[in-house]
């Protein structure tokens, strides 16, 4: 679990504004403040076992582990402000439990049980051609993205391959102003 | 506040307000939303999914180390909606209630719950204020700690509302308050979801066993969730949370027919795809509906491709076209869509029979009429542009349908506090973008909302975690940028509570594990207490 306070490798690109951001951020994020989440202590942690019998996938929303360094498969994820974070993932682990082990900020509110769509990820065109039709569930999932595109998929569903080497994830922005039933927001 | 006072987000990107791109670009580096290890104490008051982000979102800012954060619940149980509204057959909805609890064992939080806030009544000039549906929160509860909301407000840096809707939004036509087996959808959820406040009241209410044909009003989420969960196999229900007495109700259960009524048409329908699909996977359940309606919502559809949530619907038209396996001859059960129907009127099922007794203290004591039949208005759709938002207008025309219950599922609206700006109209707490304001627009420092309390009931969970997560992050940009005061007094809760009995977080945790080992028994995911009393004498 610790491994998560080690420095995350960010690249900024030499673009827009997100360089600035990519560098502000990189100095405040690794772990900085999120001590309940992911730092559990031994006790909680047991405790999580425990009740492992419950329905719950995943408890403690640990990651299943990183490749060795320059083994893995490099995926760049595009964050919603424009900062591009690049993690190396083993090949068959979905895009949550990439996120999941590199805290990228994927809410997966249902533990991938496709009942939200809060791992919403947008592929590259190639990328996404390669992949199965989602399924139903996923697609009614979908429906209710934020931001969805023709190249979007739940992440939970989407498995890292060899081919995905240096591709592109782009995670959605999300506002108040993307809503649901697609009403726009009034001042009231 | 643009600019200067702005701060960048930490690593908020995917709930994140963007703030500010524009001064980003020109400073060099713009410091991180950070509470700044200052010791802010911020209350939150509700104890559902807006809630439990947004207190897991404070916690987890940079500088949050000193932030710490109390929640207080009316009921002795945490989880709001998540509990007593997602539908007992999609336990994976309920997952997010991990996340919640990872926050509630956070050190810097703690659960108040079986404490009501404000002495929680509807503002005087509210229209629904005089209704007699099923609303019994809206007095004070007799087991729950009172506390008002102007004796936190000297404890805490912040108060984030998020108390929810629990009142219902009316049809107000005649025969809605007077006739028997007419019933909030939301009630009918809050019975089949074990809530302490409708199990006991609904219970001897119900009785499925002497109906067949039950209407839903409205075309929402809710009403398919009631839908399915009464043309459901109750066997099928059996590994969930449905209490005991609820599947035994089921079971006996003679509905055979459920109407899904719906002002508009097919292409303006408000529910989701899943719930749509789920409704045609039953097996042994028909559906039927107005092919050329249908039909021409589908050339609509063709026509207006760029129209809002357009994937969406016409999933849901195809949906719709392609129907259910079974077939309506060998049916079971069925449902159906019905459009462009607004109730006017319910009529009694003895209606011809005029109860005209002579004594009126006779009939004050007889039970009231059961409902019989919905008598209906016909709707065309008016206006232009996108079809997906035309209205209903009367076409003057009308037709009567015979039912044995109704359920009114057309939303919901919540309920003010004292002293707290509220929009009657739309049943919300006056707000800017989560901060309180006043009417005149003026916001109340220290006092914000998010979740259905202020933007409205609508919207899956996902939507009040962005919300609540946005919400959390515009707190506590306000409270970084505030200027150093003294750090705010503990609240004596001890004296507050008066002889009530508040629930911590340890406590819930008893009653969960209680819970769970009662399901085990039978085979289920957990048995609810459906009782405050009860649950109030397992921690005594």
């Amino acid at each position: 679990m610790f491994s998560r306070s080690v420095a995350r490798l960010i690249i900024a690109r030499p673009s827009p504004a997100s360089a600035v951001r990519a560098l502000a951020t990189s100095a405040s994020s690794p772990s900085a403040g999120a001590p309940s989440r992911f730092l559990a202590p031994a006790a909680k942690h047991n405790q999580l076992i425990q009740r492992a019998f419950s329905n719950s996938a995943a408890l403690a929303h640990g990651g299943k582990g990183r490749p060795k360094k320059g083994e893995g498969i490099t995926l760049h994820f595009k964050k919603s402000n424009g900062e591009i974070e690049t993690v190396e993932a083993n090949e068959g682990d979905d895009i949550v439990d990439v996120s999941w082990e590199w805290d990228l900020d994927i809410e997966a509110a249902c533990e991938k049980s496709i009942a939200c769509s809060t791992c919403h990820v947008i592929l590259e065109d190639d990328i996404y051609d390669k992949l199965e039709e989602p399924s139903d569930d996923e697609n009614d999932m979908l429906d209710l993205a934020f931001g969805l595109t023709d190249t979007s998929r739940l992440g939970c569903q989407v498995k890292v391959t060899k081919e995905m080497d240096g591709t592109t994830i782009t995670l959605p922005s999300a506002t108040r102003n993307l809503r649901v039933d697609g009403s726009k927001p009034t001042p009231h | 506040m643009l600019s200067t006072t702005r701060r960048q987000l930490r690593a908020a990107p995917t709930a994140g307000r963007q703030l500010s791109t524009s001064a980003t670009t020109r400073s060099s580096a713009a410091p991180a939303l950070t509470l700044g290890t200052r010791p802010f104490r911020v209350g939150i008051i509700g104890g559902g999914p807006a809630g439990f982000y947004a207190a897991s979102r404070l916690l987890g800012l940079a500088g949050s180390e000193n932030t710490k954060v109390d929640l207080f619940e009316l009921l002795p149980t945490p989880f709001g909606l998540a509990r007593f509204g997602v539908a007992p057959d999609h336990p994976e909805v309920k997952n997010c209630e991990h996340k919640f609890e990872e926050t509630a064992r956070d050190p810097r939080f703690r659960f108040f719950g079986n404490v009501q806030v404000g002495g929680v009544a509807p503002s005087p000039s509210s229209p629904s204020s005089s209704t007699s549906t099923v609303v019994p929160n809206l007095s004070p509860s007799p087991l729950a700690a009172q506390i008002t909301l102007s004796s936190l407000q000297p404890h805490y840096d912040a108060i984030l509302l998020t108390y929810g809707a629990s009142l219902d939004r009316l049809l107000g036509i005649p025969g809605e308050d007077t006739l028997s087996n007419v019933f909030s959808a939301r009630s009918f959820v809050n019975w089949y979801n074990g809530h302490p406040y409708h199990s006991s009241l609904l219970a001897p209410l119900i009785n499925l066993s002497k109906l067949e044909h039950v209407t839903v009003v409205g075309q929402g989420n809710v009403a398919l969730d009631v839908a399915r969960i009464l043309l459901k196999d109750p066997a099928a229900l059996e590994e969930f949370d449905v209490p005991e007495g609820v599947l035994d109700e089921l079971r006996r259960s003679k509905v055979k027919r459920v109407e899904i009524v719906g002002r508009r048409g097919p292409l303006q329908l408000a529910c989701t795809t899943k719930e749509v699909r789920e409704l045609m996977n039953l097996p042994g359940v028909g559906f039927e509906t107005d092919a050329a309606l249908l039909k021409e919502a589908m050339v609509q559809m063709e026509e207006n491709p760029g129209m809002d949530m357009a994937r969406m619907r016409k999933r849901a038209l195809g949906l719709l076209e392609k129907g259910s396996k079974t077939k309506m001859s060998s049916a079971e059960r069925s449902w159906s869509f019905e459009f462009l129907k607004s109730p006017l009127e319910l009529l009694a099922a003895d209606a011809t029979g005029a109860s005209s007794s002579s004594n009126d203290a006779l009939d004050l004591l007889a039970p009231p009429s059961r409902v019989g039949a919905v008598h209906y208005g016909i709707n065309e759709l008016v206006g232009s542009g996108d079809p997906s938002r035309l209205s209903a207008r009367s076409t003057g025309q009308t037709t009567t349908s015979s039912t044995d219950m109704v359920l009114k599922s057309v939303g919901y609206r919540s309920i003010g506090l004292p002293g707290l700006p509220f929009d009657e109209r739309r049943g919300i707490v006056r707000n800017q973008e989560g901060r309180v304001i006043d009417e005149a627009g003026q916001t109340l420092p220290g006092l914000y909302t998010s979740g259905w309390l202020a933007r409205g009931p609508n919207g899956v969970i996902a939507t009040t975690m962005f919300d609540a997560f946005a919400t959390a992050d515009l707190l506590a940009a306000d409270l970084s940028s505030s200027s150093p005061s003294e750090a705010r007094p503990e609240l004596p809760i001890e004296q507050l509570r008066g002889d009530r009995q508040v629930v911590s977080w340890e406590d819930w945790e008893k009653l969960d594990r209680e819970e769970r080992r009662r399901g085990e028994e039978k085979g289920k995911l957990r048995e609810k207490m459906t009782e405050v009393k009860e649950m109030l004498e397992i921690l005594a």
